[in-house]
């Protein structure tokens, strides 16, 4: 009942939060929408660098002489229409402007790794002709009034890629990020808990245009994450292995455990650890004679010649006889109703494990 | 009363040549070879991020020089190689521990070094490792109880050793472009990050695919790998700028256990504009179905909010296998079918506030609290937290997590930190930490319940200082208090990486 309960709730709770985000999962992204008629202007064959004049590396934002050279404001009446088109929205395209001008792209969150904030793109190449322009700034001639589409790393990368051109050092697009200077998106408070996530979702190849493949070993080895304290180390990793040994496997391989293990004792076996009355093996190894029980940290043969005191058997003739392989161990040995033998003081999962330790 | 031989100068002599003398000259004998490789390494980085540097300024080609007549400025390497470029990454490290009347301390030297070029446009060369050094030789203790800070990732007198991390030739582009023959020890990333001492072949751009194969010994530090073996294949198929398919396939063969084990993978991404990213996963492991990933990433501008979702399914029981596939056996027996399904959400509110939480449910599939069975169980993860942003020089962070565990185990932990760069290239930060494990467990013997509650706070702060372009200082200092020692537990790192 509790569980069909916690089920309903999470499923609420988890259609919320999905309706909540998926309304805003528009594609707005790094594009922006432009107010400009860019279709109707196209289709009257006006190439885009009739308005987006080359201004040194830049593109530059349309002047007011773009318009003129063709309309005449005065005359047609049209200046309202014309001219608010651009100049009289608000701040917001303002801001635009920025955008043509690779700059202004404010980022969101940490995890999104783009930022044209220190972009500088050097269009003079790719302006020998129209098609370039639209290569990069697809659907501007989709859809009138619709988003002027900004590219991204991927991309240029791609465009090298296939042009069969090698790609080109950092310094071509970014006037400011480079191998020795971190984007915007590693100074974040959440990007040393959510970096792993984005490799999961891009893969290793974003993280490689600076760091070296054997980064995350080396930075991972430095830097442990942060429940790994010393009260972790002694006392409470087997707890949390227990319950999410997923996670120990994103580091860990099983013979980091079973070598450190081999190696050093747990607090818990000291001296008395092997008394009959302590919890021993059984508590955390329930397989007794199994690989997974005390063997997973002692080797079989020091584990067997090690608990020789333990594997004392009854030397009293009137016993004896008694035991022999396959006898019944607990008619006379069982803990609450054993009858003539000594009752058992240590915990057992199953009768047949007796002789894993004691010798008949 | 007979002499022993050899006589004492002379067994001086020997032990000096040997090494084998009185632990306190050895160690500072040892102090001593340490601090100069240290001071050899930091000055060939140092030295190396110079010219690095320099070079970036000087557009003037090698050729050109010679041909103005000017005495030749390159270094060694440049003249040996002048087409070579050589960069790398060196990190100096010092651990110190210290409490309960214990201490440890030790320096860490990671050093990466890269060779591009080594013959134009065919063949590169990395090298990469971590040299030790214990500076107080605690002996061989054998518990926790003689050692508080036994780790075996620790510095401890050469009981495990240094470690070669990489150490390949990559020959690429030879008879044909985009192909790459990797040899040496290398990291598989694309197979589960597997470590071997081998060869990787890649063929990529062969239409929409590209292709890998390798074969090799596997590498681990913990745990001899003589006669295993490994080798595996895979294909990536990019169906589109925004979506890629992979399949792969590998073979683990660990000889210490008799076990051989195959591993058979489809992948795939998906990225839908900028506000969704899709992947999936479906694993085989021998003959049986092993395990399935779906996530996603939805990332909403107009309402800054940013969502994970996560879904993992273990389709099958897995229990012993080789090193590369066993569920932590050895330890924590087998591992049941379960389904475990992570949903994450953060939200931006206006320039100064980020507000973030996510649940986390795991359910066996024969599931029950009281089977006993404490290492296959069903839990709850709850997390919450956020972000303030005062001004562009501070963050404050605050988070909460609560494990709600079957047979009785929770955990609770909250962490804060504040964050100030007062400057660009400084950054200084202090927090604390708090985290309460409860744990019950049932002694059927006894009939007897207990409860433990080891609780741990942490108190830290850190600095984080770009003296150059390419260097870098950080230092960080923890103070732990947990119930389980009398005294405080101190821990203080501090590091200088040099990027060259």
């Amino acid at each position: 009942m509790k569980q069909k309960i916690q089920a309903k709730t999470i499923s609420l709770v988890l259609a919320v939060l999905l309706g909540v985000v998926l309304t805003g999962c528009d594609e707005k992204d790094l594009s922006f929408e432009s107010p400009f008629p860019h279709v109707t202007h196209f289709e009257m064959g006006i190439e885009c660098s009739q308005c987006h004049e080359p201004d040194g590396m830049e593109i530059s934002f349309p002047s007011p002489a773009s318009c003129t050279g063709c309309h005449d404001l005065a005359e047609d009446g049209t200046v309202g229409a014309i001219c608010s088109a651009c100049h009289t929205v608000n701040d917001e395209f303002r801001e635009s402007e920025k955008a043509i001008r690779h700059r202004a792209v404010e980022q969101f969150g940490a995890p999104l790794p783009v930022a044209y904030e220190e972009t500088v793109f050097n269009h003079e190449p790719f302006l020998e002709d129209q098609t370039q322009c639209l290569s990069c700034h697809a659907r501007v001639e989709e859809e009138e009034l619709k988003e002027v589409f900004m590219p991204d790393m991927d991309l240029a990368l791609a465009f090298y890629a296939e042009s069969g051109q090698p790609e080109p050092p950092c310094s071509t697009c970014h006037s400011m990020y480079d191998i020795d200077t971190e984007p915007t998106s590693h100074k974040a408070p959440a990007w040393m808990r959510e970096h792993g996530l984005t490799i999961e979702f891009e893969g290793k190849d974003q993280c490689s245009y600076c760091h070296e493949e054997n980064m995350c070993t080396t930075c991972h080895e430095q830097m442990m994450p942060q429940n790994h304290t010393a009260l972790f180390r002694l006392q409470t990793h087997g707890l949390e292995a227990e319950w999410g040994r997923e996670s120990c496997s994103t580091c860990h391989r099983v013979d980091f455990c079973t070598s450190c293990h081999n190696q050093v004792r747990p607090r818990s076996h000291n001296a008395g650890w092997t008394g009959p009355m302590n919890n021993h093996c059984m508590d955390c190894h329930t397989e007794t004679g199994e690989r997974s029980s005390c063997y997973a940290c002692h080797d079989p043969g020091v584990a067997e010649t090690g608990h020789v005191a333990n594997a004392a058997m009854p030397t009293d003739p009137r016993y004896a006889p008694a035991h022999f392989p396959g006898s019944p161990c607990m008619i006379c040995h069982d803990p609450v109703s054993g009858t003539t033998g000594p009752r058992l003081r240590h915990p057992v999962t199953e009768e047949d494990q007796c002789g894993v330790c004691h010798r008949f | 009363m007979r002499s022993r031989w050899p006589p004492p100068q002379t067994r001086l002599l020997l032990g000096l040549l040997l090494l084998n003398v009185r632990p306190e000259i050895y160690k500072g004998i040892r102090v001593v070879r340490l601090a100069g490789l240290f001071l050899f390494l930091f000055a060939f980085s140092a030295v190396a991020a110079l010219g690095a540097e320099e070079s970036e300024g000087a557009n003037q080609e090698p050729a050109d020089m010679e041909l103005t007549g000017e005495p030749d400025s390159r270094n060694p390497f440049q003249r040996l190689l002048p087409e070579a470029k050589l960069h790398g990454y060196s990190l100096s490290s010092y651990r110190g521990r210290w409490g309960d009347g214990e201490d440890d301390h030790d320096i860490y030297e990671y050093l990466t070094i890269t060779i591009d070029d080594l013959i134009p446009n065919h063949v590169d060369a990395e090298l990469s490792g971590r040299f030790y050094e214990d500076l107080n030789d605690p002996g061989n203790p054998l518990s926790f109880d003689d050692d508080l800070f036994i780790d075996i990732d620790d510095a401890r007198d050469h009981q495990w050793p240094d470690r070669l991390s990489t150490g390949w030739i990559d020959i690429h582009d030879v008879f044909r472009d985009n192909t790459s023959l990797r040899v040496g020890r290398q990291y598989l990333y694309e197979f589960d990050g597997l470590h071997i001492d081998g060869a990787q072949a890649s063929i990529n751009r062969v239409g929409k695919f590209d292709f890998k194969a390798f074969v090799g010994r596997p590498v681990t530090y913990y745990s001899g790998t003589h006669g295993d073996s490994t080798f595996g294949i895979s294909t990536t198929y990019r169906a589109t700028k925004n979506t890629k398919f992979r399949a792969k396939y590998y073979r683990y063969t660990d000889d210490s256990r008799n076990l051989d084990d195959d591993q058979a993978e489809i992948e795939f991404w998906h990225r839908e504009g900028r506000w969704g990213y899709f992947y999936g996963s479906l694993n085989t492991l021998d003959s049986d179905l092993k395990d399935l990933v779906l996530s996603s990433r939805l990332i909403s501008e107009r309402w800054n909010t940013y969502l994970v979702i996560r879904m993992y399914r273990l389709l099958s029981e897995i229990d012993e296998h080789s090193i590369e596939f066993s569920p932590f056996f050895a330890v924590l027996d087998e591992l049941e079918p379960f389904s475990r399904s992570d949903i994450r959400l953060t939200k931006r509110f206006g320039d100064t506030f980020d507000l973030f939480g996510g649940v986390s449910v795991r359910r066996e599939d024969s599931s029950s609290d009281d089977d006993g069975d404490v290492a296959n169980s069903d839990y709850e993860r709850y997390e919450a937290g956020f972000t303030v942003y005062p001004n562009k020089k501070v963050t404050f962070t605050s988070t909460g997590q609560y494990w709600d565990v079957d047979s009785g185990r929770r955990f609770t932990g909250v962490t804060t930190e504040i964050d100030y760069r007062p400057i660009d290239v400084l950054r200084l930060s202090a927090g604390n930490s708090y985290g309460e494990y409860r744990n019950e467990f049932f002694d059927t013997f006894r009939q007897l319940q207990f409860r433990e509650r080891p609780d741990v706070l942490t108190y830290f702060g850190s600095l984080n200082w770009k003296v150059r372009k390419n260097t870098t200082f950080k230092t960080r200092l923890e103070i732990e208090d947990n119930d389980f020692e009398d005294d405080l537990i101190y821990r203080l790192q501090s590091s200088v990486s040099v990027r060259f």
